[in-house]
């Protein structure tokens, strides 16, 4: 289920600041800067988070034609993880350092010898593991300063906001009450009084007579 | 205070807010004007309450009409406000389903209505139309009930309507 077709599920934001002049080559220019990328086992990273085009998660250079759309600018998150199961690891470990204890002709490891089979063996099975792939639509109205995230996984929102404003430099507020306010007329004056007023007893007798 | 405490200390507005909304629902037949537009909003399938406070207790109704249901009335008379609620959303020919949540005001399970176009593009933005006239219906039924609740007097004869509308006293 993606902006493409299927129910919606999203987190909204609004866009803080104007788009720059240029901005259709400006921003598809830092988006292949910070475009989804192979997870690096060598720098021993379990993760890898870019841009990728909305259509094929695969394709990971951006250009106008696929970003671009009227008034929309669309693209996906790709985020893609290593991890070993558990149990499946606990169980090859206890198997390692056996195999290692009779190799070396001894009962007992060290803690560092412990370490150093679990590090090792950590590196050789994740090359062996298919990472996990998850895409997360973006779709941004850019004359209506909204934008729709396409999952309301919270750490997920949290790592897209930093990789959103760190490629365009623009801030975004989650749709809330309090963000609400500030779109709206009498920004200040609604604030200042949202922010003196407490929540209300709503089931509270009501007063004879009316209000 | 920061910016962060602002946005909690003005998260109660969210749940107000759908409390609101359904006693609007349930005591208007579900209509509400919106510009010249005429929108039926009514509760469906599941309802969710919670207790104000330090008390996390809550009450999942799930049923065809969960505001009708003795649980959700119960629900209110003991304090405890919407936080999720399923709403069936109705403009002239065209429904929208959509949960909404207190905290975001956020739209979540959205089913659009059927769509008219043909063509994948012109698809694609009617497609986004439709979210796009969701959100506006959602934010200008925020912005009424904010109208309401930070103006002293309109508010207290409404939540003085409310109160007797939950406790069942014309």
């Amino acid at each position: 289920m993606g902006a493409l077709s299927g129910n919606v599920t999203t987190t909204a934001y609004y866009v803080d600041g104007e788009v720059p002049e240029g901005f259709r080559e400006t921003f598809v220019d830092a988006m292949n800067k910070n475009s989804f990328t192979d997870i690096d086992l060598a720098l021993d990273h379990d993760e890898s988070m870019g841009w990728v085009s909305i259509t094929d998660p695969f394709d990971s250079e951006l250009t106008i034609e696929k970003f671009v759309w009227g008034d929309y600018l669309m693209a996906a998150i790709r985020h893609d993880v290593v991890r070993l199961p558990a149990t499946a690891f606990k169980f090859h470990l206890q198997k390692a350092l056996a195999e290692r204890r009779e190799k070396e002709g001894r009962e007992r490891l060290t803690k560092a010898e412990i370490d150093d089979t679990r590090d090792f063996l950590e590196r050789q099975l994740k090359k062996r593991v298919l990472p996990s792939i998850k895409t997360h639509d973006l779709v941004w109205n850019v004359p209506r300063k909204e934008l729709w995230f396409w999952t309301t996984n919270k750490k997920v929102n949290e790592l897209f906001v930093d990789l959103f404003e760190d490629t365009f430099q623009i801030k975004i507020y989650e749709k809330n009450p309090y963000s609400r306010l500030e779109r709206m007329e009498e920004s200040e004056r609604l604030i200042a009084r949202a922010l003196e007023i407490e929540p209300s007893s709503m089931a509270a007798q009501p007063s004879k007579g009316g209000a | 205070m920061d910016l962060i405490n602002r946005i909690n200390y003005t998260s109660f507005l969210g749940r107000e807010f759908l409390t609101w909304l359904w006693y609007r629902s349930d005591t208007r037949e579900g209509l509400f004007k919106i510009d010249d537009n005429t929108v039926e909003v009514w509760f469906d399938a599941k309802l969710t309450l919670e207790a104000q406070g330090d008390l996390k207790e809550s009450n999942v109704v799930k049923a065809e009409n969960p505001t009708d249901t003795d649980e959700a009335r119960a629900a209110l008379l003991t304090g405890k406000l919407v936080t999720e609620a399923r709403l069936r959303v109705i403009v002239e020919q065209k429904q929208w389903g959509a949960t909404v949540k207190a905290d975001n005001i956020g739209l979540s399970s959205v089913k659009l209505p059927a769509l008219l176009s043909r063509e994948d593009d012109d698809q694609l933005y009617e497609r986004f139309f439709l979210m796009e006239e969701m959100e506006d219906i959602l934010d200008a039924l925020f912005d009424q009930f904010i109208a309401v609740r930070l103006n002293d007097s309109t508010w207290k004869k409404e939540i003085n309507a409310i109160r007797s509308w939950i406790h069942n006293v014309d």
